[in-house]
């Protein structure tokens, strides 16, 4: 994927390919938003 | 009296020890490091702000005692100003950011502010306010970014080591264009406290340095850990099983790099290492949830001089700002419900391999005046922000033009260990990379 956000005249494209890959993944219906990266790893937090 | 070229070459093993066996002051130090500052800084634009010679706090004990380091001035040092690389404000404050207080605690001497990409929003370190950030390796072409100005530092010998922040490779990326070690820590395991801020959720610290032992002993430090520090001295890197990147990720790398990154995965398979293809989770959506999160999270600090100052920025960090104000708050949830997938198909991952090695950056340091899409240097380190996992580069063999390059190594939240462990064995196959031969750090006036 190329978000070319350097071209001034882009930006509305940039944002919209970006929505669109966004809104093109199949998320499951219960995968809830994940807040803080910490408490979503099964492996006990920063350097053990 | 230890000769200027002697002092520079050392490891911060190496001056920590010497101090301590009173071969070498920590005096003698500072002022091998000051005269490349003077004598270079003109050239590669590295800092933006070093006191005179006579104004630096000198340090006290500790397992750093006599190391000069550079802060990138997106956190906060005490005496000297935070400007995070733009003018909508400028602060002095009273305290130290905590990354900066455990290295001044540990005995570092903090030799000054290092140039950034305007508020550590893009990837080249031109700086409208500041100044372009010129390569050590070749001055004609960037630095990369954002913590170009510490790279570039570190690349000059005007430091041993120094600190960046990376939300999508800024630490990582002007590391590898640099020739050096860049090491972007798991996810808040490097305190974020008194450092600006550009995207909270996926902001990042740590160290730029020569070498990987540097950098740990950096690390170490920083996160209050003794393991690293005194160096994991398990060399065996045949237990360690690597995951080496194939699939959609690896189309229009440079020529360079992919033959370079192809030598090196057979330089592993040659010495018995175990290794296994496999495809980044989640890579393209990866890449828009975190350029959308990003973006969004960016757009809200910066809001009120969005409002007010609008004119006090750079055109290209006034656009990223911009686009991240048209996102809605749907797209910013589904960017998070997104991570939430990406966290768990490197779960998958992990259970498979101990750590993936890719390349840093896909291209070449380009040249200041050639224009590069910023989505061009995050593609291959972007991912990683937005599941916090730890992540590094180290030199592989240079181009054939003599430019650097990067190896990225991916470890398991909080396995920066393993990760420095497989860096060690690529710089003992490589051998040391040396100094720029453009700027001559190690000439002696």
């Amino acid at each position: 994927m190329k978000v070319d956000d350097n071209n001034s005249d882009n930006v509305q494209q940039t944002v919209e390919h970006a929505q669109r890959v966004i809104n093109a993944v199949a998320i499951p219906l219960e995968t809830a938003p994940l807040f803080h990266l910490m408490c979503s790893m099964n492996l006990g937090g920063v350097g053990e | 009296m230890m000769a200027n070229e002697e002092l520079l070459q050392m490891s911060l093993m190496q001056l920590t020890e010497g101090v301590r066996r009173r071969q070498m002051t920590v005096s003698e130090i500072v002022d091998a490091y000051y005269h490349n500052i003077v004598r270079w800084n003109s050239v590669v634009n590295a800092f933006v702000e070093v006191k005179p010679r006579e104004q630096l706090n000198f340090s006290h004990e500790g397992p750093l005692e006599g190391v000069p380091v550079a802060i990138k001035d997106l956190y906060h040092v005490e005496g000297y100003s935070t400007r995070a690389g733009g003018v909508q404000y400028e602060w002095t404050p009273r305290t130290d950011a905590e990354a900066v207080a455990r290295l001044r605690g540990a005995g570092c001497t903090i030799m000054g502010k290092t140039n950034t990409h305007e508020y550590a929003m893009g990837g080249t370190t031109i700086n409208p306010h500041f100044g372009t950030t010129r390569n050590p390796w070749d001055p004609e072409r960037v630095a990369g970014g954002s913590s170009g100005g510490s790279a570039a530092a570190v690349a000059a010998g005007m430091v041993p080591v120094a600190l960046g922040t990376d939300t999508a490779g800024s630490i990582r990326i002007p590391a590898a264009f640099c020739g050096l070690v860049g090491l972007k820590a798991t996810y808040n395991a490097v305190p974020l406290e008194g450092i600006i801020p550009l995207s909270w959720s996926c902001d990042h610290a740590g160290p730029i340095g020569r070498t990987v032992d540097d950098v740990a002993a950096i690390f170490s430090v920083l996160t209050k850990k003794v393991r690293d520090f005194d160096g994991d001295r398990d060399q065996n890197v045949n237990s360690l099983r690597i995951g080496i990147i194939s699939g959609e990720a690896c189309q229009d790398w440079d020529e360079d790099i992919t033959g370079r990154f192809d030598d090196c995965v057979q330089e592993m398979r040659s010495s018995q290492i175990s290794v296994a293809k496999v495809e980044l989770p989640l890579w393209k959506e990866s890449l828009a949830a975190q350029f959308t999160m990003s973006r969004v999270e960016s757009a809200s600090f910066h809001a009120q001089w969005l409002k007010e100052s609008p004119d006090k920025y750079g055109k290209d960090v006034f656009q990223r700002l911009t686009m991240g104000r048209q996102f809605s708050g749907v797209d910013y949830v589904n960017s998070l419900r997104i991570r939430q997938l990406a966290v768990q198909g490197y779960d998958t991952l992990f259970e498979a391999c101990d750590l993936l090695v890719l390349p840093t950056v896909s291209i070449l340091p380009p040249k200041i005046d050639q224009i590069v899409d910023n989505a061009t240097f995050i593609q291959l380190t972007a991912p990683f922000n937005l599941v916090g996992l730890p992540a590094m580069t180290v030199p592989l063999m240079p181009s054939t033009e003599g430019l650097p390059i990067g190896l990225q190594i991916v470890g398991r939240w909080g396995r920066e260990d393993e990760m420095f462990r497989l860096a060690r064995w690529v710089e003992r196959v490589r051998g040391p990379v040396g100094f720029p031969k453009t700027i001559k750090p190690l000439d002696v006036l």
